[in-house]
């Protein structure tokens, strides 16, 4: 996927701010709060319709305005064509995945909760230029304004459902942020997970959105029983509503990080040279562990009977607590072998710079679990990763970078940094929300 | 600021009340208004108030109608061994139009819906099983909306009914017809594949 163009209106610092890429390295430099994450964030929503980070969208509004628009135009580059740009390093060097290339498009969300609310238009349009792949060029737009509509259009089409334009351009950032999918709470673990699947199956985006309100209307419902205004013979139907979705999603999430696990270990392990193990392991709250390994009958029996299990504290606490909602990845990193094997839970046992690389192996694993399946290289957004990696480590992630063909948008408040890491790529110096040099 | 004259202010407010009629279409329907016969208007007064005082919900099927019990409740050639269980009133309409179904209707007047306070009390689910249980009974087809609410309260229906010895059936859920399946959303398609059946 290639990124050639980009409209900033009201989005945080930028006022009204367009910027071609016509280089598949752009390297972003500027001082500090000159706007170099917040473009990065601007591509970011035009992919996921939501921040990196987790902000309410208002706030991506530059001060004192009342909307944001963001325009993108895309040129979906499939790894078959990417010989043909100038510098085209070729991409059959990559080595051979493991995984099936099915060409699956896709679509996701995490805050699903919001959604409904959300009515999104991405506009993609194509582009008039005489290249083959002319007529799969797409522009997407999005606009926001500060009473929390969002409008997405989709080559000019307003877009009504999320999961109708979500995953048409991908992307996987990187920032000093990542670091929380090892130290954070579960629940970032879920958002990456769910933003990622999203992207990848259509359907799996839709199974979510209604097991969160399924889950809404069953919390509620535990409440109201708790208080005694409602009978408890009412939460079997809610009990079988979540079930059917949660089946999917436990089904889909633990297929899709087995696929993650093969990748990032490999990514893991060519970081650090192979003297670490990366183990990335679906976990699902207690009384529901194995689930992801049976029939799909067997699942459905399992997990009504946990729900059953836990009914009367469910019912005392007015929350439910089984279920895909309490899932979590695991992360674990072995040493030695045989009998000398060990095992450390990366959370709690791990050094800061271990836990980074853990987090860089997760990205660059998504990386290539999107390639795989979509068979397009997603855009890569690096935010002022050069402090957070040694010399070897941003060595290795540049040159991976290179083979793999993907456009990549990389900030630094310094110059220097940028020698002669990449090819095809130019220097924008930032200042105040304008690019004011652009250069080779 | 604009200002218009309170009568024709007070008919564009109360227009932009109804579904679909915002501020624009609100003030042309007021202004076409202004320019109709007397005769009209008063036409159209009465037909808006007699649509209250006329029509009443049906006490056997909740169907809306000028008579109680409803024609279809009182027409002898339909199917009463058969009860369609729709949300609203004018799903009624809808299944109606297909000319296919020749059973009786019970109208729920609402779905289950913790966050919205609605419970099995406060939609007519009572009544339905009054009916089960005093009429003749054979087959209930519950044809609730397929939205979270409307599945929550067929698996509610399901769980209530199936110990009285009678048939519970749930509407089909599928590909349009016409429909290309190039066209239909993955999860339709996906449902569709699921509820597949042999031909």
């Amino acid at each position: 996927m290639r990124l050639n163009y980009l409209l900033l209106r009201n989005f945080r610092i930028y006022v009204d701010c367009e910027i071609e890429f016509p280089n598949k390295g752009n390297l972003i430099v500027g001082g500090n709060a000159q706007g170099k994450t917040s473009l990065l964030e601007a591509i970011y929503f035009l992919s996921t319709a939501k921040s990196h980070r987790t902000y309410p969208d208002v706030e991506l509004i530059r001060h004192n305005e009342n909307w944001f628009y963001l325009k993108g135009m895309i040129a979906p580059v499939c790894d078959a064509t990417t010989r043909t740009q100038p510098t085209g390093t070729h991409s059959n060097l990559i080595h051979e995945s493991p995984l099936s290339n099915s060409a699956v498009q896709s679509s996701y969300i995490e805050g699903c909760q919001a959604s409904a609310d959300i009515s999104n238009c991405y506009s993609t349009s194509s582009k008039p230029e005489s290249q083959d792949l002319d007529s799969l060029n797409m522009t997407l737009e999005v606009s926001n304004e500060s009473n929390g509509k969002k409008r997405f259009k989709l080559n000019g089409d307003l877009q009504r459902k999320l999961s109708e334009w979500i995953g048409q351009f991908n992307v996987v950032f990187f920032s000093p942020e990542s670091l929380t999918l090892v130290k954070g709470a579960p629940s970032e673990r879920r958002r990456f997970i769910d933003i990622l699947i999203s992207q990848l199956s259509p359907a799996y985006l839709n199974h979510l959105q209604n097991y969160q309100f399924a889950l809404k209307q069953r919390n509620e419902l535990l409440k109201q029983i708790r208080a005694n205004q409602a009978r408890s013979d009412l939460l079997e139907a809610w009990d079988s509503l979540l079930i059917d979705d949660g089946v999917s999603i436990i089904q889909t999430r633990s297929k899709m990080l087995r696929q993650l696990s093969t990748y990032a270990q490999i990514k893991h392990s060519e970081l650090t040279g192979g003297s670490e193990t990366l183990v990335v392991e679906y976990q699902p709250p207690e009384a529901l562990e194995g689930i992801d390994s049976i029939s799909q009958s067997e699942a459905v029996d399992e997990y009504l009977k946990a729900l059953s299990c836990s009914r009367s504290q469910d019912i005392l606490r007015g929350t439910t607590s089984v279920g895909p909602h309490r899932d979590d990845l695991k992360l674990t990193l072995e040493t030695g072998r045989g009998e000398y094997l060990q095992r450390q839970d990366a959370k709690s046992f791990c050094s800061q710079g271990q836990q980074r690389t853990i987090a860089l192996a997760l990205k660059l694993g998504e990386l290539e679990l999107i390639r795989g399946i979509t068979d397009k290289a997603p855009v890569v957004l690096l935010d002022d990763v050069i402090s957070e990696l040694d010399e070897m480590r941003s060595a290795y992630l540049f040159d991976m970078l290179q083979r793999l063909n993907s456009q990549t948008f990389i900030t630094s408040t310094r110059r220097e940094v940028w020698t002669e890491s990449l090819e095809d790529s130019c220097i924008l110096t930032i200042k105040n929300g304008q690019v004011i040099r652009q250069h080779a | 600021m604009l200002h218009y004259p309170e009568p024709l202010a007070r008919l564009i407010n109360e227009l932009q009340k109804l579904p679909t009629i915002g501020p624009k279409t609100a003030q042309r329907l007021a202004f076409y208004m202004t320019k109709l016969p007397d005769e009209e208007t008063t036409k159209l007064a009465r037909a808006i108030s007699d649509v209250k005082s006329h029509l009443s919900h049906c006490t056997v099927c909740g169907n809306i109608t000028d008579r109680n019990p409803c024609y279809i409740c009182t027409d002898a050639e339909r199917d009463r061994q058969v009860i369609c269980v729709i949300e609203e009133p004018d799903d009624l309409l809808a299944i109606e139009r297909t000319k296919e179904y020749r059973g009786l209707y019970h109208t729920l007047m609402g779905v289950l819906s913790p966050l919205d306070g609605v419970g099995p009390k406060d939609i007519k689910i009572d009544a339905l099983l009054k009916r089960i249980q005093n009429e003749d009974i054979r087959e209930v087809i519950v044809a609730t909306n397929y939205t979270t609410q409307g599945q929550a309260t067929a698996l509610y229906l399901k769980n209530l009914l199936e110990d009285l010895g009678i048939s519970i059936t749930r509407i089909a859920y599928g590909i349009p017809a016409g429909g290309d399946l190039e066209y239909i959303d993955e999860v339709t398609l996906a449902r569709a594949l699921e509820g597949r059946r042999e031909i």
